[in-house]
């Protein structure tokens, strides 16, 4: 059904994503947001609003707990710290969210490392003579291969709490994830370099069919926990005491 | 208000001695690589503060618009006042928060602007250098944001105007900053390791057996 507000002539928006009929009912893909949509949670609504496809309560279960798992509220990660000195000054939460959420689209870690790490997990061959002959390839280049590696730690202590989500879940590896260990496998015996988990949410995401620019738009609030446990902290302290007087440089 | 007022204002406001929390927090939306949209963001938002940023700044105006150079009603309009942004303690928008050192080199700002001439844009600065013991004694010390809001409003620029060259100003720092940070990377940014107390409770440290896990989720160990 179409439903045209627009009067003639004026510029239109076209979407299936959705409509708010404001007093009457809310639509998301087709669905009755208030009757049909409630029990998905939050994360998997989330999905459901960038993809358009409700997944298997399993799936939704384990990215659930991905989420969760990743929400660090530790003041020294860049972007937390960014919350912190916002709270500190008692800069708006909204503002303080978009900034480190922002600040997250950095290429060492958060949204740019996630791209690039997934696009490793897509890239590689499913066949194993060809993947090994890939990876032989990546090396005699000297490539670096997101999704591997660390900084700060080598070691992902989120690694086995995602591989617990996947098994209470009472779902196996599949395809990806299998490819994602098999590198890891490589990396440790070849480079010392260990599996992070950009390269498992990426596997995992493959193999749930979640698409890259799906997966970008969709992961895009996970660290948000962190953000705003350190915002609210520093708002609750006294103002403009978070490294009060500290400049890196 | 003439450009080479602006142009005073603006290096006076870029000195690295006034560096702030702002100018740090946008390094760290940069060091790990991100675009200077992030130090951009994040510079907006900690320049929007209410303490020393515009919020600052457009009260601190709003108080001195109407009150001649004369002290008593100086001392008046800048008595502490409740903070509208929740329950701080109350206090002066354009004067605080700022260590001894940064109040010493917003003070030498302001004389230098005010030695610039003795009208417009530079009499709220002579006027406020004058008086500066018996003003700070009221308020506390000049900060960034109150600097400004002294030329801005000797020299009549209508609040919007004053917000938005103010805003653009400190991001354009924040950000030269935040690039230089990028170009260090990382491994030259202090990670804070050494300077990080955690005083809340600690649970005990429960570890998962990872090979059991990959075990069970079907992951082989070996390449066969």
């Amino acid at each position: 059904m179409t439903e045209c507000i627009a009067p003639s002539g004026a510029p239109l928006i076209r979407t299936c994503a959705g409509v708010a009929r404001l007093g009457r009912q809310v639509v998301v893909h087709g669905k009755d947001l208030h009757h049909d949509c409630l029990e998905l949670g939050f994360v998997h609504y989330t999905l459901f609003c960038v993809t358009g496809r409700t997944f298997e309560a399993a799936q939704a279960e384990v990215l659930e707990q991905l989420w969760v798992a990743t929400g660090y509220p530790d003041a020294r990660i860049w972007c937390n710290r960014i919350a912190g000195y916002l709270g500190s000054a008692r800069v708006d939460p909204g503002l303080a969210l978009s900034a480190a959420l922002a600040a997250s689209n950095s290429s060492a870690y958060g949204f740019g490392a996630m791209r690039v790490a997934y696009q490793v997990q897509a890239g590689m061959p499913q066949c194993r003579q060809a993947r090994r002959a890939w990876l032989d390839a990546e090396l005699a280049e000297r490539r670096i291969l997101p999704g591997y590696g660390r900084p700060i730690v080598g070691h992902d202590e989120r690694i086995a709490v995602a591989l617990q989500s996947l098994v209470r879940a009472g779902l196996r590896a599949g395809p990806a994830l299998q490819r994602a260990f098999w590198l890891d496998r490589c990396l440790r015996a070849e480079k010392g370099i260990e599996i992070n988990i950009a390269a498992i949410w990426a596997a995992i995401a493959i193999d749930f069919g979640i698409q890259q620019d799906e997966y970008e738009s969709f992961m895009l609030l996970m660290f948000s926990p962190g953000y705003m446990a350190v915002y609210a902290e520093q708002r609750a302290r006294p103002p403009l005491s978070f490294l009060a007087g500290y400049q890196s440089a | 208000m003439t450009q080479a007022w602006l142009e005073q204002l603006k290096a006076e406001l870029a000195r690295p001695e006034l560096f702030d929390e702002g100018v740090e927090a946008a390094r760290n939306a940069c060091v790990a690589g991100a675009s200077i949209a992030a130090a951009a963001i994040t510079a907006a938002a900690y320049y929007d503060s209410p303490l020393v940023g515009i919020g600052s700044l457009r009260a601190c105006m709003s108080r001195l618009a109407a009150v001649p150079c004369e002290l008593a009603g100086w001392r008046a309009a800048l008595r502490p006042g409740p903070a509208d942004h929740g329950c701080d303690p109350p206090f002066t928008p354009g004067f605080g928060f700022v260590s001894l050192a940064q109040a010493g080199a917003v003070l030498a700002a302001c004389r230098r602007l005010a030695a610039v001439g003795s009208r417009g844009p530079a009499s709220h600065c002579a006027f406020f250098a004058q008086h500066h013991a018996e003003l700070t004694a009221v308020a506390g010390p000049l900060n960034p944001s109150g600097l400004a809001a002294l030329v801005f409003v000797g020299a009549e620029l209508d609040l919007e105007s004053a917000e938005r060259q103010y805003m653009c100003w400190k991001i354009e720092t924040a950000t030269a900053e935040a690039q230089k940070a990028r170009r260090a990377g990382l491994a030259a940014f202090p990670f804070l390791s050494d300077r990080y107390v955690y005083e809340g409770t600690l649970p005990p440290e429960r570890t998962l057996d990872l090979a059991s896990l990959l075990e069970q989720a079907g992951i082989g160990s070996s390449d066969d």
